[in-house]
């Protein structure tokens, strides 16, 4: 319950989420929809995926957008954040220097 | 459930989402235009803005995106062009959350001057999507 109302309140958290989400859907497409699409001749498994990685993308473009917006990122930061998302594995690597980020909110209140 | 059911709830969470976008930019220009923004009545509309119009724009997507994958539209160009304006406007929902954030935490005394015309954005934006719909152009 913690976890749900810290999510919902902390943007930082958000985002973090947000890319984990976005990374993971990115993978699943480019390792397993669109090899199986392409070699196995399965379509359907892209055509599901696609609209769910779309959602995915949204919700980390406005939860990076929230939090650019809430003041506080550097140049550095809001293009390696801005750009993780469009590289696989981005994210996920990001995510390190977020949780950094969010320990030394957490220091800092 | 059928499809003019979903296509329904879709227009019904754009509909809300919308309203949300045009009113909170609105009232923060009247207020600021008023003498400055008051940090209590801002956490007010923060509240709502989470409370309603943020799950309104997730219920958007998620319907808009289920519908678009059930009739087969994503090889369609117009949807394409929709599906550009419509992250547009998510990325504009995200600068107003961000501002409404930090002017209801006292740190930002008025809003930036893009929230001051953000309704604006959100009009023309809009006119563009429901175009698109309508027409189908390409």
């Amino acid at each position: 319950m913690t976890h749900i109302s810290r999510f919902l309140t902390d943007p930082l958290t958000r985002l973090r989420c947000a890319g984990l989400f976005e990374g993971t859907t990115l993978l699943f497409l480019l390792l397993i929809a669109v090899p199986l699409k392409h070699l196995a001749g399965y379509p359907g498994i892209v055509s599901a995926a696609g609209p769910v990685h779309g959602l995915a993308f949204v919700l980390y473009i406005v939860a990076l957008v929230d939090n650019f917006s809430g003041g506080g990122w550097s140049r550095k930061e809001m293009l390696r954040t801005g750009l993780a998302c469009l590289v696989p594995f981005g994210t996920f690597i990001n995510d390190r220097y977020l949780g950094v980020r969010a320990a030394a909110q957490a220091g800092g209140q | 459930m059928s499809y003019l059911v979903i296509k329904t709830l879709h227009v019904v969470a754009m509909v809300v989402w919308l309203s949300g976008m045009i009113f909170v930019p609105l009232t923060l220009s009247r207020m600021a235009a008023g003498g400055g923004v008051d940090a209590k009545q801002v956490a007010h509309l923060r509240a709502g803005f989470a409370m309603l119009v943020t799950p309104a724009m997730l219920a958007v997507w998620g319907l808009g995106l289920y519908l678009a994958y059930d009739v087969g539209l994503f090889g369609d160009a117009w949807l394409h062009a929709k599906l550009t304006l419509v992250v547009a406007m998510s990325g504009l929902h995200g600068v107003l959350s961000g501002q409404l954030r930090q002017m209801s935490g006292a740190r930002l005394a008025k809003p930036a001057p893009l929230v001051l015309k953000l309704h604006w954005l959100v009009g023309l934006l809009l006119v563009g999507i429901v175009g698109l719909v309508i027409v189908k152009p390409f």
